[in-house]
């Protein structure tokens, strides 16, 4: 990968990276840090990062950058552990797209993972498989769980349809 | 590199131990485990035991359940098939199937409006603020641009002092010193006589020389190496100096200007610096003549400035 492919990856990532990172840390430095480790990682390696897989590997990177800074905070508990939140305040009760975001914070790390990038990068379970180091059938698994817990903190908050 | 490491080995744990990893996943799995014994199981698996009464919720249950699209959709699958559904990874006969099973228990279609609800939705609003700070090369051409521009104007100043020390020669039966008028109508050769420009005070000749040269360079314009001047005496008395033929300027088609032919290099090598800083600069050199001293020019990018003495001259430079 050159420069110029390395750049394009930039604008074109920087901001996906940016709000998977801020959606599990809940910290917009912590979130800018993270997607700056992610980039420089990807440049130290870029001679032999290939640039069809170039979007992979940033979330790949980003992803087990997030898993240690939540171990170095002692936030993480393991993949399947809830991370503990600070200073969350409970959403609005109208807001549908709060109450979402209030409760995504509410799954384990693994199957937030799974879903963000389900859900805002459009990724296929085998890609999603490759990025958080699980198996095809688990990304499954957990993604099942997952809308299973949103949809039943939806019914608890009385914002659905 | 092995799919298992210390923050996933757990998840495929309890697989391995079931007998459900494929072969080759035990085979690593296994490895793996030999690599880390610290995380090998000692001693039997705990077993677990459920008393009857102790009978877990059926919302537990379905929880657990592994969805499979080969069961039949019934109430105890109907979730899964939701989520399927919501995830668009049913197959048309499974869709149908579903559907048709909607139809008979329309309750179930909230289920489905909720599930559909889940689906997350990025706020694009939220932008990573400093791209420019992750781009790479930009730092690379700033430096070469930075090294071409200081190149520029150390090129520069060393044609400019020694063009200081320069004379300009003129004819062999003249000999112009300080605040001589000339009123004769030779022309001047280019010979041994020293024409120092600081003694040269009348600010005719001296102005419409040093305009020449200005307006030469800023137009893109080559000028010969030998310059003759052509002497005219003026009704004032004054000395006019025009310039022959021999000394016209020329336009050139060349994108670059040989330095040879450069009175000043200040101006085009700058301007060369910028305008083209992101392709290649070439290196020119001009040999030492009667008339001028020798200069030099550089290429960059394989960035290089020589510079040589040539025994013959003061500043020949190669």
């Amino acid at each position: 990968m050159n420069a110029r492919a390395y750049n394009q990856l930039v604008d074109t990532y920087a901001d996906n990276v940016y709000r998977f990172a801020l959606k599990h840390l809940k910290n917009e430095m912590d979130a800018k840090d993270i997607v700056q480790s992610t980039y420089l990682k990807m440049w130290d390696k870029h001679e032999s990062v290939d640039v069809a897989k170039g979007k992979s590997y940033l979330f790949t990177t980003a992803y087990h950058l997030i898993l240690d800074f939540l171990k170095a905070g002692k936030r993480f508990h393991g993949e399947e552990a809830i991370v503990e939140v600070q200073n969350e305040d409970n959403p609005s009760d109208f807001d549908l797209s709060e109450t979402l975001n209030w409760a995504l914070d509410k799954l384990p790390v693994i199957q937030k993972t799974v879903v963000l990038l389900r859900d805002y990068e459009g990724y296929s379970y085998d890609e999603i498989a490759e990025i958080a180091g699980i198996s095809e059938s688990q990304v499954k698994v957990y993604i099942f769980r997952a809308r299973k817990t949103l949809k039943s903190i939806l019914i608890e908050k009385e914002l659905v349809v | 590199m092995s799919k298992f490491n210390l923050t996933n080995y757990e998840s495929y744990y309890l697989d391995y131990l079931e007998g459900n990893l494929s072969e080759e996943d035990r085979h690593a799995f296994e490895l793996f485990l030999n690599e880390h014994p610290e995380f090998q199981l000692e001693g039997e698996l705990p077993v677990f035991t459920i008393k009857e009464d102790e009978n877990l919720s059926n919302d537990f249950i379905n929880h657990l359940r592994v969805f499979d699209e080969k069961e039949k959709v019934n109430e105890s699958t109907i979730d899964g098939f939701l989520i399927a559904s919501t995830e668009g990874i049913l197959s048309t006969e499974k869709q149908q199937e579903l559907q048709s099973y909607l139809l008979k228990n329309p309750s179930h279609l909230d289920s489905l409006g909720m599930y559909h609800q889940t689906k997350l939705s990025p706020d694009l609003e939220i932008t990573f603020p400093n791209k420019q700070g992750l781009r790479k090369g930009n730092t690379r051409r700033l430096i070469i641009g930075v090294i071409s521009a200081v190149a520029a104007v150390f090129i520069g100043f060393v044609l400019l002092f020694s063009k200081e020390e320069k004379h300009l020669v003129l004819g062999p039966k003249l000999s112009l010193k300080k605040d001589q008028e000339l009123n004769v109508q030779d022309t001047i050769h280019t010979k041994d006589l020293k024409f120092p420009k600081e003694h040269y005070s009348n600010p005719l000749i001296s102005c419409s020389f040093e305009k020449s040269v200005f307006q030469a360079i800023s137009e893109d314009s080559i000028v010969k190496k030998h310059i003759d001047f052509i002497m005219e005496n003026t009704s004032e008395s004054l000395l006019s100096v025009s310039i022959s033929d021999t000394c016209v300027w020329k336009k050139t088609n060349s994108e670059y200007v040989a330095f040879s032919e450069m009175e000043s290099p200040i101006e085009p090598v700058f301007r060369f610096a910028f305008k083209r800083l992101r392709d290649k600069i070439d290196f020119r050199y001009s040999k030492a003549t009667e008339t001028k001293q020798g200069g030099f020019y550089l290429k960059l990018w394989n960035f290089e400035v020589s510079r040589k003495i040539d025994a013959s001259r003061e500043l020949a430079v190669k």
